[in-house]
């Protein structure tokens, strides 16, 4: 058996591994079905949601908006102005929440008239999109940090710190490919495991995100039409960016994975491994959450760090352009640069670190 | 092949365990004795290259093994003091996983693991987890791993710890055996593991080798060192305390003790036959006691 096979195994394809992603998957099923139940009321109400919303969509009607503006003045009036809260009591209402979500976009619209729209973007028209939105939600909210990338923070972190703990390492550094190709294959292993648990977490949410209700409705609408993604300057469907974003976030769990194998391969444990790469996490998260005069000094720290670049709504619900060698790059292409280099950076680190430690 | 220590030092923050070690080895079996923390385990872990030396080097055929690196860790078969398994691995686990480490083609690793599991009577067990073995097995497993590639350079440290006489025998004649023609560096307090086997005997402490020679150079350095005598149980607590003594036989009504020592320690003691281990007392307990130590 290769080397591979073997780390695979000792990471991913063991009994309490297995058992956790079998936890994980029940847990990110909920998830996706509570996000979705708690959107609209029961598949009935969405059926409705889709018939009547059906006659709406398409560019901005001014009747209709003000219609919906009559309507959400009513609904503010009685249950104020926070989003969230009038999302909860109008869940069972579904006019109501056609004539909230068309008030938002009429009010998208005036913006977008009101600015200079990226090129090749062209003005949102409305669409019912409500389950894609609520599966974008999951797939670029702080939430999804803390339900995949702590889970996968446990699951990398013996990678290399379980050598250490276990007394193997004697064996490993004295043998032939114990400081060359054993570092090979477990990293592919840590980047297989990392792949796993996040296609767990967006396959369990895709599904159960939409089988309550049966529907891909909008699945082929522009991404304007999502609330997060007015401003993105890309002219991408929503299925597009639903593809994008998936391999957007196994992209990223894969570099924050290789950051926990550096780690693991200083730590003598999995758990002060799985400690120092959770606070490097949280790190960045709490610098991304600072007010807007500290995080436009820290400037691509934030932009560029764990908890931005993790998140496809900032990544690709914009439309921010860097200068790269006086050349205009958008911020999903200078991430990658970044995040490649980074990882290489950190993988050639691993490698060094090998070649010289003793036990 | 030759692999020669050339001035290897050692230190941890302010103690240097290895003082300066500048040893050449050939072919055959070099037993290496010392008390507990004479500095074996750190010299043979900088041959197996697992750890550094602060200062020194160690070349294999004149080049240093850090420069030869992955081709000189591919001649050496390694068996560390303390065996470590990962929980879930059965034995055959572990051996196929040392085999991947060691590079080797799995039809031959195939071959490899099921001569030496037959070899060190686990062939029976190879299922089973590692973790359920007793010490004796996961030792012998040990073995196994460190003869799995069969290597040119062979680095058992403490390899009996744990085994039965039996076994102990029997790994003694497989190491005889397999010693053909490679360097195997046996490292141990145990006398008796080197004694029949070793072509040299090197006895370190504080760091640093003291004396190489063969098992029958140490015995003959003993002749004339070595007494029996005969004293009361209650004589021989207070007289233990003031010599070296290497054995106590209850005979009758006395004691019947054998002494080390340069010169007659009583007047009725007589000489008798010397053995390696009266050499290792004399060397490590009766020396550095008469010089105060």
């Amino acid at each position: 058996m290769s080397l591979f096979r073997f780390e695979l195994r000792k990471l991913l394809l063991n009994k309490s591994t297995l058992f956790l992603l079998i936890c994980l998957l029940a847990l990110y099923s909920v998830v996706g079905l509570t996000s979705t139940v708690f959107l609209i009321g029961g598949s009935e109400s969405y059926r409705a949601y889709e018939k009547i919303s059906a006659g709406w969509e398409g560019p901005l009607d001014p009747e209709k908006a003000a219609e919906a503006e009559k309507v959400y003045q009513e609904v503010s009036a009685r249950y104020g102005t926070d989003s969230r809260v009038i999302a909860r009591s109008i869940k069972d209402q579904p006019e109501i929440i056609l004539a909230v979500n068309y008030h938002d976009y009429a009010e998208r619209i005036e913006e977008y008239r009101n600015s200079t729209p990226p090129e090749g973007v062209a003005e949102p028209k409305f669409a019912n999109i409500l389950l894609w939105e609520n599966l974008f939600n999951n797939w670029g909210e702080h939430m999804m940090q803390f339900l995949l990338f702590v889970p996968l923070t446990f699951v990398i972190a013996p990678v290399f710190a379980v050598e250490r703990s276990s007394g193997m390492d004697n064996l490993i550094l004295s043998s032939r490919n114990g400081r060359g190709k054993i570092i090979t294959a477990k990293l592919l292993s840590a980047l297989v495991a990392s792949t796993v648990v996040v296609a767990l977490y967006l396959a369990a949410t895709f599904l159960f995100g939409f089988l309550p209700h049966g529907s891909f409705h909008g699945w082929d609408a522009a991404i304007q039409s999502i609330p997060t993604y007015a401003e993105s300057m890309f002219p991408w469907k929503v299925w597009q960016l639903a593809a994008v974003g998936a391999v957007w976030l196994i992209f990223t769990g894969a570099v924050y994975s290789l950051i926990i194998c550096f780690v693991s391969s200083r730590m003598k444990s999995q758990i002060g491994t799985a400690g120092v790469s959770l606070a490097v996490m949280f790190v960045n998260v709490g610098l991304a959450a600072m007010g807007d005069t500290v995080t436009e000094r820290l400037g691509v720290l934030v932009d560029f760090g764990l908890a931005n670049v993790t998140m496809m709504k900032e990544v690709f619900g914009g439309d921010k352009v860097f200068d790269v060698f006086g050349t205009g790059a958008s911020y999903p292409v200078v991430a990658v640069l970044v995040l490649g280099g980074f990882a290489v950076l950190v993988a050639w680190g691993i490698y060094w670190g090998q070649k010289n430690r003793t036990v | 092949m030759k692999l020669q220590f050339e001035n290897i030092l050692k230190s941890y923050k302010n103690k240097q365990v290895l003082k300066g070690i500048s040893i050449t080895m050939g072919a055959g079996v070099y037993g290496l004795l010392g008390p507990n923390g004479a500095g074996k385990t750190t010299l043979i872990r900088i041959l197996a290259d697992v750890l550094r030396p602060t200062n020194g080097r160690v070349l294999y055929d004149g080049k240093d093994i850090r420069t030869v690196g992955d081709e000189y860790r591919a001649k050496i078969g390694y068996l560390p003091q303390d065996v470590s398994f990962y929980g879930d691995f059965t034995g055959r686990d572990y051996l196929e996983y040392s085999a991947a480490l060691k590079g080797m083609d799995e039809f031959r690793a195939k071959e490899r693991i099921e001569e030496l599991a037959r070899s060190v009577g686990l062939w029976d067990d190879l299922k089973r987890k590692c973790a359920a073995y007793s010490g004796g097995m996961q030792r012998r497993l040990g073995i196994a791993q460190a003869l799995l590639d069969d290597p040119k350079i062979l680095i058992l440290d403490e390899p009996t710890s744990g085994l039965d006489p039996y076994e102990r025998i029997k790994f003694r004649n497989i190491i005889s055996a397999y010693a053909k023609d490679r360097l195997v560096l046996l490292s141990t307090h145990i006398v008796s593991d080197v004694e029949h086997i070793a072509a040299k005997i090197m006895m370190m402490e504080y760091g640093n080798i003291q004396h190489i020679h063969t098992s029958d150079e140490y015995i003959k350095m003993m002749e004339g060192r070595v007494w029996l005598t005969e004293m009361p149980a209650e004589q021989l607590v207070d007289y233990q305390n003031r010599a070296v003594i290497s054995n106590v036989r209850a005979k009758g009504g006395t004691m019947e003790v054998r002494i080390i020592k340069d010169t007659k320690p009583v007047p009725d003691a007589v000489q008798t036959a010397p053995t390696l281990e009266d050499a290792y007392l004399y060397l490590f307990n009766y020396l550095p006691q008469r010089a105060g130590r």
